[in-house]
């Protein structure tokens, strides 16, 4: 069985909100040993190796991993901002072990890795499933789906989110134990009789015709349909205010049939050569077509997902569900971002959920296929212990 | 705690909460005007999309129109060597042939025919696909049309064995205002689909209206045939649509009739609607919106009135200008009892001749006419007349067409006076009377006595021609069959157009409708209704001819 406390907070002081979360878990745990605990936050500005010594402290034991994050996920508050959250992880047949991939961007396959097999010996076993949590700047440009799957040759689900920085985009923290990193990627490794549930939702549709990419140099593209690829989004959308709103209408890349497809968000533009910088690399050669992104749409996958998720488990409830959510959902959700998780919330409040807005979510399409990186999609991970 | 510590303990609490209060507002705004953005680029992406949407549908409608003339122009050009190939099976029949060669020439000649009734669809479609065709109202004689509808239906019904039945108490003899020639197609369609699909059983059209006033009127076509799948049913009024092992599919059809049918009664403001169930049958309900009308249509009897003999006539020389003889018989027939001298030229060169040679009180001149036609003829005979000094002599044409601008037409053209083929005896009369020379009329007038009429109206002398007639008509029907086979529009619509005044001279005014409308039908290049009237009119002729073969037999008895 795997039990859960968690807590959040968003004091004005992230410390004293750390502070109180802790001792919110405490309460909670009543005497229980954690094994494993997940770090999130999106206090950009705080002391973030001062917050992990406050949970080390207090729970100097446990295998931790997190980031810093674009908001975080929990079922008393549902998604919160300027917040931190911890989630502790309590169970006797479920054993957890995490490690770090440090320098991604520079030698990612090999980072990761080592950081593998020490977890993996750390575990003393191959583990059921692992979370990870890669710099999510550095997985803008470094094929994390790929490196994960040359790099871990043990086959088994991996699951979660890039990094974050509050949608600033410059710069994003990860954790191991009480030690801040960047550029890195944790990871949690599990091992169990895990009886494991994924859904992946997504929100933006593509229409309209197919478009050629023509100058693309990994996920920089600089041209489409004869016009640089600033000048593509702008036939679309217009002149818009600023770079970062084009992030919510991803293009669907097509690179194989016109058929299937992985969603690419534009992050950063480039007005002296009219390039445009996507979360994910580009296949090529590749065909793109542009997608509309409502609040319906992604209010809708969102909730037929959780349903989904819930049918896979029928009488059994899940013990726990962790939920990585793509940034743009909640940016297209604004105040209704919350109703993204109105189902899980009121009608499932026994099932714990935790996660947080990433930028980008990492899973498999389905249980027993490959490890693949997503945008725009929120993918839910649900678990019980048999 | 002092009351100014506790104050500024108060302070700081409430500066906390100002500031955790002004962050969420900070946070509300950014997301209130991210949102904002947002819809500003949805907006102009929906704008976009829209202006896509619209260039998308005129591309395709763009390729829709070259497809569709692609298919005219193919279907047409395929036309030309296809009569070719029919027109030498044609000649190929009339050679010695054996039994297997027969055969063989006979299947070669029904492909042949089935393939360019297949063409002739296409470019049915293609004309109505255009947009070119709108709804022509004007009054109509609704059993008339009924009456037609009746012939063709029965004629088809008969040849697969099965019954044909027209129900419309409520409706007939009543003039309405509509579109009558495309009434006429959709029936056409409708009734000669339902004999295709139907192997036994029967075929019911039911007029009935619905509406309080009586204007909306329901033409309802069933069938106890092979039915539609009910998946299928809204597929049927589409072009090019097959169904397999459907009513579409069976051979005869490309799937057109019904969708040309649709756009008809669509052009006209109504709707079509179709209650089918496999092996049961299919109930085609078209409605339209007929209004009532006082006004009598356009019809080849413009007095509706039989011929009472009783007019008088002071003696006269008429000449009667007409290819065919059998016409001048009718009119020779009429004038028996008056004082009138009836001389007969073929042609307009002979009328001009006979003109200078003989001179005449009045001529009637035919319009179509081998050689020289009415028209040509009437600006010599007018300019001889100028050039000589005389009198213009009483001209008055004889013709088939009945529209009012026609006969506008032919008045500035030098004629006096339009006589509409078929006319009656009291027409004729009144005519010739109008136009006889005043010093002599009434001065030797005779009064005639009424002749003795038929039950069809005609005088008992003209009846005596009409076996005559009918075996002329025949001959006629199959120059015209043979022509419409071989794409001579040309000779099709001369060919109706002589023959329908002959048959209205002698009363076969259901054999005159039928060629009027032939006529008219291929001036309007509508071949699927055409082949259909033809059709009719071939089994009418032979009707009429056995019913005539009869009544001289139970005569004889």
């Amino acid at each position: 069985m795997i039990e859960s406390v968690y807590s959040v907070s968003d004091y004005l002081d992230p410390l004293a909100g750390v502070c109180s979360v802790v001792a919110d878990c405490k309460e909670q745990l009543d005497g229980r040993v954690p094994a494993a605990g997940l770090f999130f936050t999106s206090c950009m500005e705080a002391d973030h190796a001062q917050m992990l010594a406050e949970i080390h402290a207090a729970f100097p034991n446990i295998e931790l991993i997190g980031c810093t994050t674009d908001g975080e996920i929990t079922p008393e508050r549902g998604f919160t901002e300027d917040s931190s959250a911890l989630i502790l992880l309590i169970s006797e047949d479920i054993a957890f072990a995490a490690a770090v991939a440090e320098n991604i961007s520079k030698d990612a396959e090999g980072s990761v890795a080592d950081a593998y097999q020490q977890a993996k010996t750390k575990l003393g076993t191959n583990p059921s499933m692992a979370l990870v949590l890669p710099d999510g700047m550095s997985t803008m440009f470094v094929p994390i789906d790929a490196v994960l799957r040359s790099a871990i040759v043990d086959s088994f689900p991996i699951f979660g989110g890039s990094a974050g920085d509050g949608f600033r985009i410059v710069k994003t923290y990860q954790f191991l134990g009480n030690e801040v990193y960047s550029d890195a990627m944790p990871i949690l490794l599990i091992k169990g009789d895990l009886k494991i549930g994924l859904n992946i939702a997504t929100g933006p549709r593509p229409y309209g015709e197919f478009y050629q990419v023509e100058k693309v140099t990994g996920n920089v593209v600089y041209s489409i349909d004869g016009v640089t690829a600033l000048e593509f989004y702008e036939r679309f959308f217009g002149e818009f205010i600023e770079d970062r709103e084009l992030s919510f209408f991803p293009l669907a890349v097509y690179s194989g049939n016109e058929k299937d497809f992985v969603l690419r968000d534009p992050v950063e533009v480039d007005r002296r050569n009219g390039s445009v910088s996507f979360v994910g690399r580009f296949e090529e050669p590749c065909k793109v077509r542009i997608t509309q992104v409502t609040r319906e749409e992604t209010l809708s996958s969102g909730h037929h997902g959780t349903k989904r998720i819930l049918d896979i488990f029928e009488d059994d409830s899940p013990e726990l569900i962790f939920l990585f959510s793509c940034t743009s959902r909640r940016h297209v959700l604004g105040s209704r971002t919350n109703e993204e998780f109105k189902l899980l919330r009121q009608e499932q409040q026994s099932i714990p959920f935790f996660g947080f807005y990433c930028y980008g979510e990492i899973g498999p399409f389905a249980n027993g296929d490959s490890v693949h990186f997503h945008s725009d999609t929120c993918i839910s991970v649900a678990l019980r212990s048999n | 705690m002092s009351e100014v510590e506790e104050l500024r303990t108060l302070l700081e609490k409430a500066e906390l909460e100002i500031s955790y209060l002004t962050r969420i507002m900070t946070r509300m705004e950014k997301r209130l005007l991210r949102q904002e953005k947002l819809d500003d680029m949805n907006r102009h992406q929906t704008r976009w999309a829209m202006q896509q949407l619209e260039r998308s549908r005129e591309l395709a409608e763009q390729a829709s129109q070259a497809k569709t003339d692609f298919l005219a122009n193919m279907s047409h050009e395929i036309r030309t060597p296809l009569n070719i190939v029919l027109g030498m099976g044609e000649l190929l029949a009339g050679t010695e042939l054996d039994e297997s060669q027969s055969q063989y020439l006979e299947s070669l000649r029904l492909s042949g025919e089935h393939l360019l009734r297949l063409i002739n669809d296409i470019l049915e479609f293609s004309r109505i696909e255009s947009g070119t065709v709108e709804a022509i109202n004007s009054p109509f004689n609704i059993k008339e049309l009924l009456d037609e509808v009746e012939t063709m239906g029965t004629h088809l019904a008969r040849d697969k064995g099965i019954e044909f039945s027209l129900h419309c108490d409520q409706v007939l003899g009543i003039n309405r205002i509509g579109d009558a020639r495309k009434i006429r197609q959709v029936l056409f369609n409708l009734v000669g689909n339902a004999v295709k699909y139907t192997d036994s059983g029967r075929i019911s059209l039911t007029v009935e209206s619905f509406d309080d006033k009586g204007e909306w009127l329901a033409f309802i076509v069933s069938d106890t045939g092979i039915g539609i799948p009910e998946e299928k049913q809204a597929l049927i009024f589409d072009r090019f649509t097959q169904i397999e092992q459907g009513r579409l599919k069976k051979p005869g059809g490309v799937g057109l009739g019904l969708a040309i049918s649709k756009r008809l009664v669509v052009t006209m403001g109504g709707g079509i609607k179709i209650d089918s169930k496999v092996n049961k049958g299919s109930t085609f309900r078209v409605e339209l919106k007929l209004p009532f009308t006082d006004k009598l249509p356009l019809t080849s009897h413009p007095d509706g009135e039989a011929d009472t003999g009783e007019e008088e006539l002071p003696p006269l020389r008429v000449l009667v200008v007409d290819d065919i003889y059998l016409n001048f018989e009718v009119i020779k027939n009429y004038l028996n009892d008056y004082p009138v001298t009836v001389c007969y030229a073929e042609n307009g060169r002979q009328a001009q001749k006979a003109f200078l040679d003989d001179g005449y009180d009045i001529i009637l001149m035919d319009l179509r006419m081998p050689v020289m036609g009415g028209l040509e003829a009437t600006t010599h005979i007018r300019r001889l007349e100028s050039r000589l000094g005389a009198e213009p002599t009483p001209i008055i044409a004889m013709t088939a067409h009945a529209f009012v601008e026609q006969e506008d037409n032919y008045l500035e053209k030098g004629f006096d006076q339009v006589l509409i083929k078929p006319f009656s005896k009291k027409d004729l009369i009144n005519r010739l009377r109008q136009y006889a020379p005043k010093n002599v009329a009434g001065l030797d007038s005779l009064e005639k006595q009424p002749e003795r009429q038929t039950e069809t109206g005609v005088s008992e002398s003209l009846a005596a021609l009409i076996p005559q007639v009918l075996d002329s008509i025949a001959k006629e029907i199959q120059i015209i069959k043979k022509a419409l086979y071989e794409n001579d529009q040309e000779t099709v619509a001369k060919t109706s157009h002589a023959v329908k005044g002959l048959a209205g001279f002698y009363g076969l005014d259901r054999l005159s409708g039928l060629l009027e409308h032939l006529e008219d039908s291929v001036i309007k290049r509508e071949f699927r209704t055409a082949y259909a009237l033809a059709d009719a009119l071939g089994s009418h002729i032979n009707e009429l001819r056995r019913n005539r073969r009869h009544n001289r037999a139970d005569l004889a008895n």
